[in-house]
């Protein structure tokens, strides 16, 4: 189990991160997601031992190795750009680990022929890394982190200089992989996506501190603030207000209870709005646009001063643009309020 | 900046004193009579004219024949896909990285007086060719030297301009000749420009194949410099020649800069997968011509290599020996052609050759690392953005001008070197210098943080990351960028040829002097040591392109 408490860092004054606290279970799949310069490489090369924090602890199991040289971590990272050695072909790679942890050569030979079979290169051993593919590169990089049998393995952006249709294949891959082998695992990643689909859970990086951790689903149910809710590329972001127990909003006035008045930014769920008066409040609009995307239909109707984005079941049945429609809603459901302090 | 400084020194120290120390002496030479007599000379002296107009004559023809040779090869190269087309790269590139004497002595082996072809004329009872010492002899060395240049570098370029803009063009109505005209040319035009300006310096500055294979009727500026110092001792103007040399290559050199600074990455980097050739008659056509081009750059080296293991005649000394296989020119390298004192035996030439080689090695490295690890860091002071030109310049400079350099600046107080041994290896040092830097550059680059912490997270203790990753790395490279120096330094053969003492020719020095005897054995001798020649150079530059290591992850 990884244990991070109040970990600081700062490079030339500027605060990367400021008082990380985090706990990694142990077979648990961890992705840090953040947009670039949040700090999640310079967490990573800290867990991994290769950059020292200005203070706080790290702690594997209870240890503290915050001091503990990467050598001896007995952590295994694989480098965005892979790192490859061009001097030594793909067996002398995944081999590296394995020579310097001084096993024999028999054993050696099984296992690196063992871990290129996992990552799907049976017989590249000789085969120059140069040479290889982008794809085959990013394989033979797992590959050499796996072999070791790492405590802890971390990937930095693992798929970030592939193609898309490379990514899908990898990522569905990587994350049969490190299910398999029950790796304790962070996983540095931008892409939301990525991260979803690989991670137990997800801890977004924001300037130096946590904005929130927790499963994919909870992410995308309740994000914690504003910022969250951006970064996660949610629609119908409105600044709003509470005046009594009334939400004051663009698209229009409605009951709500348990609200201290202030200035907020509240969250209206495109899924969560339905077409016709079935809910607890309704509102009306003109369509203004609308988009087949085969699973489901995406529009913007005008309600009052906001335009709001729908996705709607494609057995939708849509009025032409320019007509009017019913729009209805659950508040408790569909509304997520942020205050703004 | 303090260590910065405490490295740039000795490389600063050596350029000032053995490049621009000697460069300013031939400036302070041809101007000893003030600035009017020599401007005079060079505005009203028709023989220096002449050797300008020659010299840019042979250049401008040799270039145009380059391009005549090459565009079709790069096309087919670029274009279409066919057996041997790896091969035919690789061969094209040989002649490239051989000492200009070595390849004079190739064209000999096969066309000379002695050479295959005309043994073979006068065995029928025909005239032989005269091709030695004449202006095709030049033509055809310099098209067999450059072909190569065409070859990558508009070939390279051609390969990675995506054929469906040309596709795009022809639905838009253009016919073959328009598409190639108005689409196909004005996208080449970089690549195609700075190759034609790469081939003409090579040909402008070139000196032992005008040499030896052209002789004394032809003068270009270099070799007009080195009859002014070697028979004529007149320095004054071959001070003022070289002067002129120094000012035409250095404006040749800026504009090359500036030309392939321009050929940045076409649009398409992935090469599509490319077609065989589709009618018959198009196919048999190209055959003809790639097995013709690849017979031209094979045949001479083939047959020097054959030469020098062949009797065609028998020699006065040995009339008893019968023409065929021999090894009897080997068997005679350590004897002494002529016994005078302009000549020494084959086999102490190859002494020399290599006792300046090791020496040009060490302080090439010597000088070298310590520069290369400057202009290698990521964070480049002013003085090291200041070494980096600097460094390149010998490479601008034809090697004439610097042995010239060298003659006049280090004859006298406070450089006294007159006869020194260490003459010769500091020339080569500076003609090799620019290869060095430029090999092991790249590489000290490509140790990059990364790849220590890829080792130190698998579990290498520091110890164990200098000696898995460092010195393999490091180590790789400082043997290219030796051996660079080596092949370098064996065949030199322009700045030699001015300074060496006579009593020590290195390889290059006395096969020009062998070549340039009558008899068989000379002959003989001169194939034997331009084959070992050979050998020694080609193998050091296939030893550093097996040695070199591609980048991977820098995308």
């Amino acid at each position: 189990m990884l244990e991070l408490r109040n970990i600081t860092k700062r490079y030339d004054g500027k605060v990367v991160l400021a008082g990380i606290d985090l706990r990694v279970e142990s077979g648990e799949v961890l992705a840090l997601l953040g947009p670039s310069g949040s700090g999640k490489s310079t967490l990573l090369s800290i867990v991994a031992g290769l950059e020292t924090p200005d203070s706080g602890q790290v702690l594997w199991d209870g240890v503290d190795v915050t001091h503990t040289p990467p050598h001896r971590r007995g952590f295994g990272l694989m480098f965005q750009d892979y790192a490859l050695f061009p001097h030594r072909d793909v067996f002398g790679n995944v081999a590296f680990g394995l020579q310097m942890a001084g096993q024999d050569a028999e054993q050696i030979t099984a296992r690196v022929s063992e871990v290129l079979h996992l990552v799907g290169l049976d017989g590249f051993e000789p085969r120059d890394v140069t040479s290889l593919s982008g794809g085959e590169q990013q394989r033979v990089a797992l590959a050499r982190a796996l072999a070791p049998a790492p405590r802890l393995l971390m990937l930095d952006e693992p798929l970030g200089s592939l193609d898309r249709a490379l990514r899908t294949r990898l990522l569905t891959q990587l994350g049969e992989i490190l299910k398999a082998q029950q790796l304790t695992s962070l996983y540095v990643t931008h892409d939301q996506e990525e991260a979803y689909a690989i991670a137990d859970r997800v801890a977004i990086l924001n300037a130096g501190h946590f904005a929130q951790i927790g499963p994919p689903e909870q992410l995308y149910r309740q994000p914690a603030s504003e910022f969250v809710a951006r970064f996660l590329g949610m629609q119908n972001l409105f600044a709003a207000r509470i005046e009594g127990e009334q939400l004051r909003a663009p698209f229009g006035s409605l009951p709500i209870a348990g609200q201290p008045a202030g200035e907020v930014t509240v969250l209206l769920r495109p899924d969560s709005l339905h077409l016709g008066a079935g809910g607890q409040y309704s509102v009306q609009g003109a369509l203004q646009r609308k988009q087949f995307r085969g699973s489901q239909w995406l529009a913007e109707v005008a309600v009052k001063d906001a335009v709001l984005a729908l996705e709607l079941p494609s057995s939708a049945q849509l009025p032409a643009v320019g007509e009017t429609l019913e729009l209805s809603f659950d508040p408790a459901q569909a509304l997520r309020i942020f205050r703004n302090d | 900046m303090r260590r910065a400084l405490a490295l740039a020194l000795l490389p600063l120290l050596f350029l000032a004193m053995f490049y621009f120390y000697p460069l300013g002496s031939i400036f302070a030479l041809s101007f000893e009579r003030g600035w009017q007599p020599a401007l005079q000379q060079l505005l009203t002296d028709s023989s220096i004219h002449r050797v300008l107009g020659f010299t840019l004559w042979q250049a401008i023809l040799s270039t145009l024949l380059t391009l005549a040779l090459g565009l079709p090869a790069a096309y087919l190269l670029a274009r279409y896909e066919f057996p041997g087309k790896r091969w035919l790269r690789v061969v094209s590139g040989v002649p490239f990285v051989l000492p200009t004497l070595v390849v004079a002595a190739a064209f000999n082996a096969v066309l000379g007086p002695r050479g295959w072809f005309n043994q073979a004329l006068i065995a029928i009872g025909q005239q032989p060719l005269e091709f030695i010492n004449t202006f095709t002899a030049i033509l055809v060395a310099h098209v067999f030297y450059n072909t190569t240049i065409v070859l990558r570098m508009v070939g390279d370029f051609w390969s990675r301009l995506s054929p469906r803009i040309e596709q795009a063009a022809s639905t838009l109505g253009a016919n073959g000749w328009r598409v190639f005209t108005r689409v196909t040319l004005p996208m080449l035009a970089p690549a195609l420009a700075a190759a034609a300006l790469l081939v003409f310096i090579f040909n402008f500055t070139s000196f032992g194949v005008i040499l030896v294979l052209g002789g004394p009727r032809f003068a270009t500026l270099e070799t007009e410099i080195y009859y002014q110092t070697i028979a004529l001792f007149n320095l004054p103007t071959a001070g003022l020649l070289a002067l002129l040399q120094l000012l035409c290559t250095l404006a040749l050199t800026v504009v090359y800069t500036r030309l392939s600074a321009r050929l940045s990455r076409p649009v398409e980097q992935r090469a599509p997968r490319l077609p065989a050739l589709r009618t018959q008659p198009a196919r048999w056509l190209s055959a003809l011509f790639l097995a013709a081009l690849a017979l031209f750059f094979v045949a001479p080296l083939g047959g020097l290599a054959a030469r020098s293991v062949t009797r065609l005649e028998t020699d006065r000394r040995q009339e008893a020996a019968a023409p065929g296989f021999t090894l009897d020119y080997y068997r005679a390298l350590g004897e002494d052609p002529r016994n005078n004192i302009f000549f020494a035996p084959p086999l102490r030439a190859i002494q020399t050759s290599l006792v300046y080689a090791g020496a040009t090695v060490a302080l090439a490295l010597l000088i070298g690392l310590p520069a290369s690890w400057l202009l290698a860091q990521q964070e480049r002071s002013r003085l090291v953005r200041f070494l980096d030109p600097l460094l390149m310049l010998p490479l601008g400079t034809s090697s004439l001008t610097l042995g010239l350099g060298f003659i006049v600046a280090l004859n006298t107080p406070p450089l006294d070197l007159r006869a020194s041994p260490v003459l010769v290896p500091l020339a080569h040092t500076l003609v090799a210098l620019p290869f060095v830097v430029r090999s092991l550059v790249p590489a000290l680059r490509s140790i990059r943080p990364r790849l220590r912490q890829a080792a130190a997270v698998l579990g290498a203790a520091p110890a164990q990351v200098l000696r898995s990753i460092d010195v393999p790395l490091v180590g790789r490279a400082l043997l290219a960028a030796a051996l660079f120096a080596f092949a370098i330094s064996v065949g030199e053969f322009g700045a030699t040829a001015l300074i060496a003492r006579p009593e020590y020719p290195t390889m290059p020095v006395l096969i020009y002097r062998l070549l340039a005897q009558p008899g068989a054995l000379t002959y003989g001798q001169a194939m034997a040591l331009s084959t070992l020649l050979m050998l020694f150079t080609g193998g050091g530059m296939l030893l550093i392109e097996r040695l070199r290591i591609a980048d991977v992850g820098e995308f």
